[in-house]
């Protein structure tokens, strides 16, 4: 930003100059060439100067320059250029190359922090800045899911293949049990809502609100981790914080800059990672199979044995039937039928992107259009979404600065059900289908098996029509006084608006539109959310004697959130060409609203002296209408503290360290994120309607809802930060090590209570919750010359969480698969363990822990865990004249996904007709001697009636070959002649590969997005592998 | 200038304290905060109502239903999962999930009932004439007592609540009443219920009548028979209370003594098990003596084949009432009371039997000794509340789960205590077994 602002002010400047110089004396003349001292590069709009005099210039698109000098031989000339050394040269000739040194000191660039900007030199807190060229490197739809990698300690995952959907975003680690761990996003100074409005079933999936923004407009992002950082966000920051800057424009641009990007691409899912199901006769053989043990097991039964095995031959009929409850016909005479292939496409990924730049001696803007359309690899699904976003500055005066930045937003989602979607379940019906089961049924028609919807009616948007219309303002204006020379204020107003549409319809031939809801269904739900911020910032700077410099702010917010929700849904159209609820027969509707405000006052004092030890206070000051009338308030402070080591003298000389600092921090940040708006409240609703004779119709009833907590507070996380900066060799090895430790009390937690309460949990501050952990970010410029250079870049984390006290294990999901409880990391496993399946009898063996001889709940044990032990990326760059190749490596390691899929489809026949087989089935116990841990088939005994059985809990540590990006930028002489400036080709690759031992789709998977039941793969479509063309044109 | 810094600092110190916490003070507009909920007739009325919506959709949920159909053995899950597999195998452990929906269920209609029972005496509102007021409260006895008599029939003696949870410690460190202290305090609920609510026919709501139904049931679970045949006749001593011929369907007929009502906004639960996704079949067993002219008669309608499927016909509506007590099970639970009393009445049973027989079309039992009766009694009883969970309990009552279910171990007759419910209420004992 910073670079190119200064190219601006000499480009601008430059004629100024010209007119301002004096006339020459003689009529002498010098030209010249100005270039990289290592790469011999030209080096464009370098400053030139004589000294002593105003007389100079800059050089050109090739580095030239020429001057009439008017000066005689020999004279010194300054030469400066942003990001070089500054030089004075001995000119003894009419012509000269001069050679300029990189400045090597990365830490001149400007991080974005909370309210304001620090130089990267004099920070004190933890931030990590994202290379906005890195975010660009995976075409999805959410810039938080681009994110994956790039930043050490923080953990990004996209739970599913399909486009604008939720993607887990946690730095160091979760801290709250109930209230969410998400980070607070912050685009622009606007307090951006996170949290999904989406209602309709999706099964247990949600789509990103983030998804909205366009990260083509995106200049920066940074992430604040420590306390130092956070602490001006209080209540909010303990989760981290994710800064987007947006791009404006410059003031004085000569030149309106117009840039086009078009990218073209295609994605699929990768057919070596797919379910391998198996064939209709496997399938019936293995049914059979569990029959016939079953007889042999347990011969007092005739349920389930020899006689009464459903794949046979109907002697009466002779008929193969594969829908008949018995008698199907024999194993061999079933045939295969692939849901799959149907449901999986090749999608296509479209994205346009157009954007002027540019700016007078007083107004400045930004002003951009873009266009999305991705399909999703699972038919009928896809994301496509309009952009305008326009920013804009006006100096007023010298004093006074009016600013706005503006996004307006459309995005439309063709939804499915996904993951555990019921009956309308998208892949599940594709996957979960017994594949021997037919398409259609003897007269014709879909058919379905007795869970799901027909795979064919799910893909037809005809008959399954699941869609929602995003519309989205974001909007942040202010007006920027400064006072006095050092003392300025601000004050803005903002508003983040979201009209949420979203309506599903089936249609009379499906379950819901047919039989639960006869005579088709239609659902639509009207969203309506705004934040409303507005903020006023005093903020003060002061140097004495250049050693002693002050900076401090102080500042209030008051922010207002509205929700307003209201649906119509209706059934018994007259036929399928009515599809407004308007003609339906049956119509009900139902309206809700929430609301929460949020008071803050907050400042910071930042001191340093001799830009050698920094000191920096933070305070913020929280009210919520959330909590509890006893404990409306929260106070969170923060310090840190930093020694720049390498400015002290006995460093000075040591050239190999061109930076060391220390850096220590501790602080308090808050957290009220996800929990209810009235959530300290004992509240009754009115939902519970009874008729008061059997021929009236509902009158209105109520019902107690959720117990009161008045003590309800926040929650709030002490965090400890150490960290060290090394520069080595002018920075061309730089690391940076961070150690943390975070301890969160009063977490806000769902605390079971006893069900006898009428209740079955209650929102308490009744959990403390730990995260250590470690970060290492190094970036390295092994190889610099003068066409090539590769830089590197590799960060890991390493965080420990630890749930310190909780009154009683909480456990989560249905089945409970998922238990957090004292002393053990928060989503850990709660499971049966499996120990072997015994080679004689085939029976699997469980731990029996309690040693009562049977199997209990007391012999489930915690295993494994969904928090990765390590995580982080690896990025390669390298550039050679005008080719650049980026590779993106992440990776994770040491965490555990339970494969849901493999539980339901490895149910050793016992399922029969409700759902497919897995070929790895086939591995099941046989005879004695097999060495396996399938099983033997049976419906008795526990080998396929344990839900919780750690068979299916599986390793997903993985390495993945996230981005390949290769470029070529068009040689600038030949796209000068075009009066382009810049012009470039790129290819990119994603998702190219995997490394993992998980045997399902993609160990990211998870079929539900919501908190605490992450890390289950059920039916859910894999990221994409994906290919794309791009051109990129600035004029 | 000197007027815009003075404003700015107005906006950013002159907010007062005050006024900020007025800033703060948001109250829902969707629900109501637990101190204004009973304090007038109208809100009288509506909890009561909130009282049934808890019996009719958390009680008798889809759930509950599944889970006794199946273990009666008569019904079956048409797409076996784990958990059906631990029903039907009668391997439930502590952790299955539904053992703590239930229990949550009931305890949830229970502190509704709480609320009535302890709010409603305290309403001052001229328009809540004393008769209302104590058909208000009779309706929270007799649905607590449902609530406990389906907790003892599931779980054995429970816990005893009989005030609102205002706060949790309220209800932590209670113990396990017995089954017997259990059944005591249903009766006493019941007897108090009777003496509040009015003798009126009204067939989805609670009256004198509905309470001597439900009391029969009760008694002859306790096996108070006498008891149980007084209650029986007091209530088809009212001519609201017929057999309707042929067999149909009860709802709103003078069949009907509870039906639980739903409506397209709180759909019947069951109706899914059956129609929708059709997660139960009648097995092929009930569904030939559902059809066979000697023993279902007009039950048949009951059980449907298609194709190669059946289907059960209990709710052909998803808006289509919930049977709890049908004048069909008086006739029943009288038979068996007249049978089993101390001076046995064989020919009244008989003739209590021959009139379920006979309104469902099949030929009358002539004569019959007191067992073949009994037994009689347990075969009607399978055929005519084929699609109500009755079966399981009907076995276990009557000791013929061995026999008929092939069933030995007595302790799989109650289900195990919800794991969590224990582990957030330590002092809860566990049921033998599990």
């Amino acid at each position: 930003m910073r670079k190119k602002l200064l190219i601006w002010a000499w480009v601008i400047t430059m004629p100024v100059w010209l007119f301002a110089q004096t006339e020459p004396i003689i009529n002498a003349t010098l030209s010249g060439i100005i270039v990289d001292a290592e790469t011999k590069d030209p080096i464009v709009g370098a400053s030139v100067q004589i000294k002593g005099t105003t007389n100079g210039g800059t050089t050109d698109v090739d580095g030239n320059f020429f001057l009439k000098t008017g000066q005689k031989l020999p004279f010194t000339l300054i030469v400066s250029y942003f990001g070089y050394q500054k030089k004075e040269v001995v000119v003894e000739s009419n012509t000269i190359q001069i050679l300029l040194e990189p400045d090597q000191n990365v830490l001149d660039e400007l991080i974005v922090v909370g309210y304001g900007k620090q130089d990267k030199k004099s920070l004190v807190g933890t931030v990590s800045k994202i290379n906005p060229r890195d975010v660009k490197l995976i075409p999805v739809a959410s810039f938080d899911a681009q994110l994956q990698g790039l930043a050490a300690g923080v953990q990004i995952n996209t739970f599913s293949g399909l486009p604008g959907e939720g993607v887990r975003v946690q730095v160091r680690g979760a801290s709250s049990i109930n209230s969410s761990n998400e980070p607070l996003y912050v685009i622009d100074g606007l307090f951006v809502n996170n949290n999904s409005l989406s209602t309709i079933n999706l099964g247990s999936k949600f789509t990103s609100p983030l998804a909205d923004f366009n990260p083509a407009d995106i200049e920066t992002i940074e992430v604040l981790k420590d306390a130092s950082a956070v602490a001006i966000y209080g209540s909010r920051g303990a989760n981290g914080v994710i800064l987007v800057t947006t791009k404006r424009g410059s003031y004085e641009s000569t030149k309106t800059k117009y840039s086009l990007n078009v990218t073209q691409g295609w994605q699929r899912a990768d057919q070596n990672r797919i379910w391998e199901l198996t064939s209709g006769s496997e399938h019936a053989q293995l049914v059979n199979e569990a029959y016939i043990n079953s007889g042999i097991e347990n011969p007092n039964q005739t349920k389930y044995n020899f006689d009464t095995r459903p794949f046979q031959n109907n002697e009466a009929t002779g008929v193969i039937d594969p829908f008949a409850t018995s008698k199907r016909g024999n194993p061999e005479d079933q045939q295969t039928y692939d849901r799959l292939g149907k449901v999986f496409r090749t999608a296509q990924v479209r994205n346009v992107d157009l954007n002027v730049q540019g700016g007078s001696k007083n107004i400045r803007y930004y002003l951009a259009s873009g266009y999305t359309k991705q399909e999703a690899i699972l038919r009928p699904s896809n994301f496509e979404r309009l952009s305008f976003k326009f920013n804009f500055d006006a100096r007023l005066s010298d004093k006074v600065t009016f600013g706005s930045s503006n996004g307006l937003y459309r995005s439309f989602r063709q939804q499915v059900r996904g993951g555990a979607g019921q009956e309308a379940g998208h892949l599940l019906s594709a996957l979960h289908h017994p594949t021997y089961f037919p398409f259609t049924l003897p007269d014709g028609t879909f058919s379905r098996g007795s869970i799901y919807e027909s795979i064919d009616y799910l893909i037809d948007v005809n008959t399954v029509d699941i869609s929602t219309v995003s519309t989205r303002y974001l909007g942040n204006h202010f007006l920027e006084v400064n006072i006095l020379p050092n003392l300025s204020f601000k004050t803005s107003i903002g508003l983040d608006y979201n009209n949420y549409n979203e309506g599903e319809y089936f249609n009379d031939k499906t379950q819901i539109g047919g039989v639960l809801n006869p005579g088709g269904y239609k659902n639509q739900v009207l969203t309506d959310f705004s934040v409303l911020v507005n903020e006023q910032i005093l903020s003060y700077k002061k140097s004495l004697s250049n050693r002693h410099n002050f900076s401090a702010l102080i500042g209030n917010t008051l922010q207002k959130t509205q929700l307003n929700v209201l649906s119509a849904t209706g059934s018994g159209f007259p036929n399928n060409s009515f599809q407004q609820i308007s003609a339906a027969s049956i119509r009900t509707s139902a309206q809700s609203a929430s609301a929460s405000t949020l008071a803050s006052f907050f400042g910071r004092v930042n001191y340093n002296f001799n830009n050698k030890y920094y000191l920096e206070g933070t305070f913020r000051a929280d009210g919520s209408s959330k909590f509890g009338i006893n404990n409306r308030w929260g106070y969170f402070p923060g310090v840190g503290a930093a020694w720049r080591i390498n400015n002290e003298s006995f460093l000075q000389r040591v050239k190999a360290i061109s930076e060391l600092k220390l850096r220590v921090s501790a602080g308090i940040a808050g957290n009220q994120n996800g929990i209810s708006d009235f959530a300290a409240l004992g509240l009754w609703n009115g939902t519970a309607a009874y008729p008061d004779n059997v021929t009236g119709g509902d009158k209105p009833g109520t019902a107690p809802a959720q117990l009161a907590n008045p003590d309800l507070k926040w929650e709030k996380t002490t965090t400890y930060n150490v960290g060290l900066d090394l520069g080595l060799f002018k920075d061309r090895l730089f690391a940076e090590v961070n150690a943390y430790y975070k301890y969160t009390t009063d977490a806000l937690l769902n605390q079971p209570i006893p069900g006898a309460t009428g209740y079955s949990s209650v929102l308490s501050n009744a959990g403390e919750v730990s995260n250590k952990g470690l970060e290492l970010t190094l970036t390295a410029t092994p190889v610099k010359t003068r066409n090539f250079e590769w830089t590197a870049s590799f960060n890991v984390a390493r965080n420990i969480n630890r749930a310190e006290k909780l009154i009683s294990p909480i456990t989560f999901e249905a089945r409970e698969y998922i238990r957090t409880e004292e002393g053990a990391q928060l989503g850990s496993f709660w499971l049966y363990k499996q120990l072997y399946v015994d080679p004689e009898t085939g029976n699997a063996v469980f731990d029996d822990v309690d040693k009562d001889g049977k199997l209990t709940a007391a012999d489930r044990q915690l295993l494994g865990n969904l928090i990765p032990d390590y995580f982080g990326g690896i990025t390669n760059r390298f550039t050679f004249k005008g080719f650049d190749l980026n590779v993106l490596l992440t990776y994770q390691y040491g965490n555990e996904v339970y494969n849901f899929n493999r539980f339901i489809l490895e149910g050793g026949g016992t399922r029969d007709a409700s759902r497919s087989i897995l070929k790895s089935q086939l591995d099941r116990w046989q005879k004695p001697g097999d060495i396996t841990d399938v099983p033997r088939l049976t419906f008795f005994g526990n080998n396929y009636t344990i839900e919780q059985n750690s068979r299916f809990l599986e390793d997903a540590s993985f390495l993945r070959v996230k981005a390949v990006t290769f470029g070529y930028e068009l040689p600038r002489k030949l796209t000068q002649r075009f009066k382009i400036d810049k012009l470039r080709l790129y290819a990119q690759g994603t998702n190219l590969w995997i490394f993992t031992k998980y045997t399902g789709a993609d160990p990211e998977s998870s079929g539900s997005a919501l908190q605490n039941r992450q890390g289950l793969d059920t039916a859910t479509p894999p990221q994409p592998v994906g290919g794309q063309f791009g051109i990129n044109i600035t004029f | 200038m000197k007027n815009i810094f003075s404003i700015a600092l107005l906006a950013v110190f002159g907010l007062t304290l005050a006024s900020c916490e007025k800033f703060l003070d948001v109250e829902p507009l969707d629900q109501v905060s637990d101190e204004s909920t009973i304090f007038d007739k109208t809100s009288a009325e509506t909890a009561v109502r909130g009282a049934y919506r808890g019996l009719a959709n958390l009680n008798y949920s889809g759930g509950f239903q599944n889970t006794i159909l199946q273990s009666g053995a008569d019904i079956v899950s048409v797409n076996v999962g784990l958990t059906d597999l631990s029903v039907t195998n009668y391997n439930l452990r502590a952790d299955i999930p539904f053992l703590q929906t239930y229990w949550n269920n009931n305890y949830n209609t229970i502190n509704r009932a709480n609320h009535i029972i302890e709010k409603v005496p305290l309403v001052e509102d001229t328009k809540l004439t004393t008769d209302l007021r104590n058909q208000l409260i009779g309706e929270a006895y007799f649905i607590r007592a449902v609530s406990y008599f389906d907790l003892v029939r599931l779980f054995g003696g429970v816990q005893l609540f009989l005030t609102p949870t205002l706060i949790v410690e309220d209800k932590i460190g209670l113990a396990r009443s017995s089954t017997q202290e259990t059944y005591d305090q249903i009766l006493a609920d019941l007897n108090k219920a009777e003496t509040l609510l009015p003798a009126t026919v009204v067939r989805n709501r609670a009256t004198k009548f509905t309470v001597y139904a439900l009391r029969a049931r009760v008694n002859l679970y306790l096996k108070r028979y006498e008891a149980a045949e007084s209650d029986v006749n007091a209530v088809l001593n009212n001519d609201g209370y017929k057999l309707i011929k042929p067999f149909a369907l009860a709802g709103g007929t003078t069949e009907s003594i509870l039906e639980l009502s739903y409506t397209v906004n709180n759909i019947n639960p069951g109706f899914t098990l059956w129609s929708g996704n059709r997660q139960l079949s009648p097995t092929s067993n009930l569904h030939t003596l559902l059809n066979d002219p000697l023993v279902g008669g007009g039950r048949k309608l009951l059980s449907v084949k298609t194709g190669a499927n059946f289907f059960g016909k209990i709710f052909p509506l998803n808006s289509s009432p919930n049977y709890v007590i049908r004048t069909a099970e008086l006739f029943l639970i009288r038979a068996e009371a007249k049978a089993l009393k101390s001076t046995p009445d064989l020919v009244g049973a008989l003739a209590d039997l021959n009139a379920v027989r006979e309104r469902s079309e099949i030929s009358v039992l002539p004569t019959a000794t007191k067992d073949e009766l009994l037994l009689a009694i347990e075969n009607e009883r399978r055929v005519e509340f084929a699609l109500e969970p009755h079966r399981w309990f009907d076995l276990v009552r009557t000791g013929r789960a061995p026999a008929v279910l092939n069933l030995q171990d007595p302790n799989k007759y109650i289900f195990p205590i919800p794991a969590n419910e224990i582990a957030t209420n330590p002092i809860l004992s566990q049921n033998p077994g599990y």
